[in-house]
């Protein structure tokens, strides 16, 4: 290849760097793919929850439901429904969870069960009522029958004609396939999907009468607008009429405020990768001092110079992006996999928007693009004097600029603002999920982690000095040297050192949220908890309820002091979700109620009134005598506040306790789906366990935990989620260990001569590779020591303002954590030497001397 | 060459250098006037610290004199731009350094067309003047070599092919043979004569060795920022002998 034009050089630099070159893309390959792949996850999550929407709500115009969640309402409203005018047709449904038995059993001894959604439709209207199509056999006519979605047949083995049993509120019910149905789109996760009857489903659900939505369609598609609003007001408060758009713009909006989390992270990622560009760039810059020299002595201009450095960093960065697109694809998928387990949700499939492509790659290009921008600038600035220089080695090196006594203040003033800022956000942040919120308090982080940044090069020699003595006692004389050659180029160890604080103070700040938060719900269940065992659905659904019979047949149970049952039910206005909880008198004696406004205010339930939790009180401002405003089936009503539960865990600091009476009048909910048994002091619990578990045999939607059980379970569920954000917050961390390997390399580079001379007077290779490594401890113990200490202030703050749970979250520290990020700093520290260190251990003592 | 041209290429009146200020200012060059002519070749000595380089360097448009005046050309190179400077050693000069600066990720044909490139004239004009210059240099069979697989001799050839490619007015180099062994720097320097001969060129070079200097048509002898003396065609002995005694004096 013969070259044609000057902007050639440039690509022929890289691939003779070639090492270097791949090391540099390294931090854009993993930025890149980090935004990817969250891009990707929730596009892929978002798209997932719309389709399961459109599936649901099908071909309809508008969807009548209760007003303010999925409720149940009385079937008759059907008729009035139908009597609107431009209505073409009106289709009811049931919708219910329920349990399908896969015919084995679990290690417990349980029934293997998947979670089933059914819908109980008319025969006639089956087609408009739900998004599936039937793909063979016919819709459930009467009876005990059923139309199965074909991917869950097929892995059952069931044909039409065959059976299959399903766990209802009554129990196991057999019911004969009679057709099967196509899902557009594929599977959605292990969720499988059934049609029966309407009376059937009602019949087995315990829900006389009831329906939970209706599909309408429209005469023409003109008089969707008039429809919905003749709706709306014909069937009064109690009920709504949305357009299928409007839910699938709300799934958006949810998502919103976690893809902006989820992109900080990402961020964070991209961030240190930059900064990785920065450093290879000033590297190649300083080692071509005198090439650069040359070009520009040979008529070379300082823009031709600066553009060939840019050209090299968009080489880079496209070669970065790309590599990083195919990482961020195997990434989307891993990340999609750990949020399948940790919201106990799979997907299958990746929506790839052409939108994520584009903007990684553009994010990627551009930041390799600005991060070169300084380096460009410093070659296009080399003299060509330097041409006719011997060496100009570590000329570069002394750090001190201006402004360095200022950046420490200027630092500790971003802290100042940005770490209070977080903490008042912080606190907000779990009251009103909004993007802007979010996006403010990525910036209070932000802005936190940059004042850190400006001080830790103020940090860095009583900070080596500290270490000298731990690293002397360890690594001898070379340990000592390689803390006092830490501190020679300081810009350039803080700027390696700020960016590993970034990611273990994330993972530090996190994981003390999620002790704490963790710890508390243990506290709290301790305190407040007064059951033994307790029953819930299998998969936390809401609509999962059991009949009364049930809690009767429980308490039966020899050994049993106590049941409260709990009827519950999800609230949507707007923005506003909360849950109401139905619950009798027998639940003060289980569950140790905090009420501000005394223990009596409980007694006013029953009297219509409603107990508040925390949050909802703080948020609206609401006190004992206040009144709450809620939209039921019966409309909105107003009930009085009796007081304020300041540990409502069951509903995150969210919840309307009201009566079961009001539940079932107001909110059409009059089955409980939350059992919580007391059993008799000096009983056996074994045993108590083992009746209990008999009589729930039947009802495989429902899990029987004991306390214990209980606990394990929230905190496993607890976990799961947060393995998710580990995952992506060491990523980060893994991109700030190349910086440091990147930091090291340059060291070498600079100190060729002096290595030499070291080596001249008998140091030998094994020491002097040690100092290089013990360089790399000093730098890592430099940004963990630092990030442990912003990571421990960041989540306090945390854990402080966001009294998460509407209970007070008190401090953890994280210990384990804290000492896990110190140990990782010596291990980033000595694998990231390995390599520079080598290089070092092979220096070629006449040539670095002579190196003049 | 011939003596008493007034053809003259290059020129520089008083020139001063002072680099730094305050009491650790250091003045290089204390008013140096010196001409040359076009198609001379002109070798200039000093112990170090003389100013030798400096002088280099302003003569080449690297770095701008404290006062003084640079004329090439019929240029006056005073208050010129950083940009106007680079574009005029772009078309008007070409460098031979002491240590070849060659680009080690291109072969010697590569390394001679890097002016062109930077010029960002085409490459293809010049195919008959790389055959000339490859054959000047006598380097024809290793034009697709990679600098570290040429010796020194042959790199330092390649840089003079590359000084000379676009055919500059003023040839600047600096202890072309600094790196080189005696044999081989002869044949550098006889290189560099012929060049100036066979194309008119001045060549002004820098160098500590009396017999590298001995090739030139004209030894400018500095000392301590000064123009102590100067010598027409001198041998190599008659330069040590001025070495020693400008050492002695100073």
């Amino acid at each position: 290849m013969r070259l044609k034009r000057f902007s050639n050089l440039s690509l022929r630099n890289l691939g003779a760097r070639l090492q270097r070159t791949l090391l540099t893309a390294v931090g854009i390959v993993l930025g890149v793919g980090i935004v990817f792949g969250v891009i990707t996850l929730s596009d892929t999550m978002s798209g997932a929850f719309r389709e399961l929407f459109s599936r649901a709500y099908g071909a309809a115009d508008l969807t009548v439901t209760a007003a303010g969640g999925n409720g149940p309402f009385d079937e008759e409203l059907l008729k009035e429904v139908r009597a609107t005018p431009d209505v073409e047709s009106a289709a009811p449904r049931l919708s219910q969870s329920a349990s399908l038995l896969l015919g084995g059993v679990d290690e417990r001894g349980l029934p293997e069960v998947r979670s089933m959604r059914v819908f109980g439709v008319e025969p006639e209207t089956a087609s408009l009522a739900t998004g599936f199509e039937l793909a063979e056999g016919e819709y459930p006519e009467e009876g005990a029958q059923v139309a199965l979605d074909g991917n869950s047949a097929e892995s059952l083995g069931v044909r039409p004609g065959d059976e299959i049993r399903i766990g209802t509120a009554q129990g196991p019910t057999d019911l004969t396939v009679v057709g099967l149905l196509r899902i557009p789109g594929g599977s959605f996760g292990g969720v499988s999907f059934g049609m029966m009857p309407l009376p059937e489903a009602q019949r087995v659900f315990d829900k006389p009468g009831k329906i939970t939505g209706i599909a309408v369609e429209a005469t023409d598609e003109g008089a969707v607008a008039a429809l919905e609003g003749r709706l709306e007001r014909g069937l009064g408060e109690g009920l709504q009429a949305e357009r299928s758009e409007t839910r699938t713009a709300q799934v958006d909006a949810q998502f919103q405020g976690f893809r902006i989390a989820l992109l900080f992270f990402a961020g964070t990622a991209l961030f240190v990768g930059a900064f990785l560009v920065f450093n290879a760039l000033s590297m190649t810059v300083l080692e071509r001092t005198r090439e650069l020299g040359m070009l520009r002595a040979l008529g070379a201009t300082r823009a031709m110079i600066s553009r060939s450095v840019i050209l090299e960093a968009t080489i880079l960065g496209i070669i970065g992006s790309v590599l990083g697109l195919l990482l961020g694809y195997g990434m989307a998928r891993g990340l999609v996999y750990l949020f399948g387990r940790a919201f106990r949700f799979e997907v299958t499939g990746l929506s790839l928007s052409p939108f994520a492509i584009v903007a990684a790659v553009v994010v990627g290009l551009l930041v390799t693009v600005l991060a070169a921008l300084y380096p460009a600038l410093r070659a296009g600035r080399v003299s060509p004097v330097e041409a006719m220089r011997a060496r100009t080695g570590g000329s570069a090196a002394s750090g001190r600029t201006r402004g360095s006594r200022l950046l420490p203040v200027l630092g500790l003033l971003l802290v100042g603002v940005g770490a209070p800022w977080t903490y008042y956000l912080a606190k907000n942040l779990s009251t009103e999920l909004s993007g802007l919120v979010y996006a403010s308090g990525i910036a209070g982080v932000v802005g936190t982690f940059l004042g850190v940044s400006l001080i830790i090069p103020a940090l860095v020699r009583p900070l080596s000095a500290l270490f000298s003595p731990f690293l002397r006692l360890l690594f001898g004389v070379e340990g000592k040297m390689a803390a006092t050659n830490a501190t020679r180029n300081r810009g350039r160890t803080a700027l390696t050192a700020s960016a590993l604080m970034v990611g273990i103070s994330l993972v530090v700040a996190f994981s003390a949220l999620g002790g704490s938060v963790l710890g508390s719900i243990r506290t709290y269940l301790e305190d407040s908890l007064g059951s033994d065992f307790v029953v819930q659905p299998a998969n936390s659904d809401f609509d999962v309820t059991f009949s009364g019979g049930l809690e009767e047949e429980v308490s039966r149970v020899p050994g049993v002091a106590e049941t409260t049952g709990i009827a519950t039910t999800i609230r949507r206005d707007g923005r506003e979700v909360n849950v109401v909880l139905g619950v009798d008198e027998s639940y003060p004696e289980i569950f140790r109620l905090n009420i501000n406004g005394g223990a009596e205010a409980f007694a006013a339930l029953s009297e219509g009134e409603a107990l508040v939790g925390q949050q909802l009180a703080e948020r609206r401002n609401l006190g004992p005598g206040d009144e709450v405003e809620l939209k039921g089936i019966r409309g909105t009503q107003t009930y009085r506040v009796a007081g304020v539960v300041e540990n409502d865990i069951l509903a995150g600091g969210t919840g309307v306790y009201v009566s079961k009476e009001t539940m079932a009048r107001d909110f059409g909910v009059d089955a409980d789906g939350f059992l919580a048994i007391r059993a008799e002091p000096g009983a056996d619990r074994g045993e108590i366990g083992r009746e209990v578990g008999a009589v729930l045999k039947d009802y495989p939607q429902l899990t029987l935990y004991s306390n214990a059980e209980w606990k394990e379970q929230i905190e496993s569920d607890f976990n799961r989620q947060y393995v998710f954000f580990y995952a992506i917050m060491g990523v980060s961390v893994a991109v700030s260990a190349f910086g440091v390997v990147n930091t090291l390399s340059m060291s070498v580079f600079e100190r060729t001569r002096e290595i030499g001379i070291l080596r001249a007077i008998g140091t030998t290779r094994f020491q002097v590779g040690r100092l290089i490594i013990d360089e790399g401890i000093v730098i890592s113990l430099i940004g963990c020591t630092v990030g442990i200490v912003v990571g421990s202030l960041l989540g306090y703050l945390f854990v402080l303002g966001s009294s998460a749970g509407g209970f007070e979250v008190v401090f953890h520290y994280p210990e384990i954590p804290a000492v896990l990020a110190l140990v990782s700093g010596l291990f980033i520290g000595v694998f990231a030497g390995l390599l520079p260190a080598r290089s070092a251990a092979r220096t070629n003592i006449v040539e670095a001397v002579q190196y003049e | 060459m011939s003596e008493g041209s007034n053809n003259v290429a290059v020129e520089v009146v008083d020139l001063e250098k002072v680099y730094g200020s305050g009491p650790t200012a250091v003045r290089a060059l204390k008013g140096v006037s010196l001409s040359f002519a076009a198609g001379e070749f002109a070798a200039i000595m000093g112990p170090s610290g003389s100013g030798k380089s400096t002088l280099l360097h302003i003569l080449g448009a690297l770095e701008e004199p404290s006062s003084g005046r640079v004329v090439i050309g019929g240029t006056d190179l005073s208050g010129l731009s950083d940009k106007k400077l680079t574009l005029l050693r772009r078309s008007r000069m070409g460098f031979v350094f002491q240590f070849f600066n060659l680009i080690p990720t291109l072969t010697a044909e590569e390394n001679v067309m890097l002016p062109v490139l930077i010029s960002g004239e085409g490459t293809a004009r010049y195919a008959e003047r790389l055959d000339e210059l490859f054959s000047l240099v006598g380097l024809e069979e290793r034009r697709n070599h990679r600098p570290d697989e040429l010796s020194g001799g042959e790199q330092q050839r390649v840089a003079i092919a590359r000084a000379l490619v676009r055919n500059p007015d003023l040839v600047l180099a600096d202890e072309p043979t600094g790196n080189l062994d005696s044999k081989t720097g002869a044949g550098v320097l006889e290189l560099l004569r012929e060049s100036a001969a066979r194309y008119g060129q001045t060549v002004v070079m820098v160098t500590h060795d009396a017999r590298a200097a001995a090739v030139a048509d004209r030894v400018v002898f500095l000392a301590d920022g000064r123009v102590v003396d100067e010598a027409r065609e001198p041998d190599a002995d008659e330069i040590f002998e001025r070495i020693r005694t400008l050492e002695s004096a100073g």
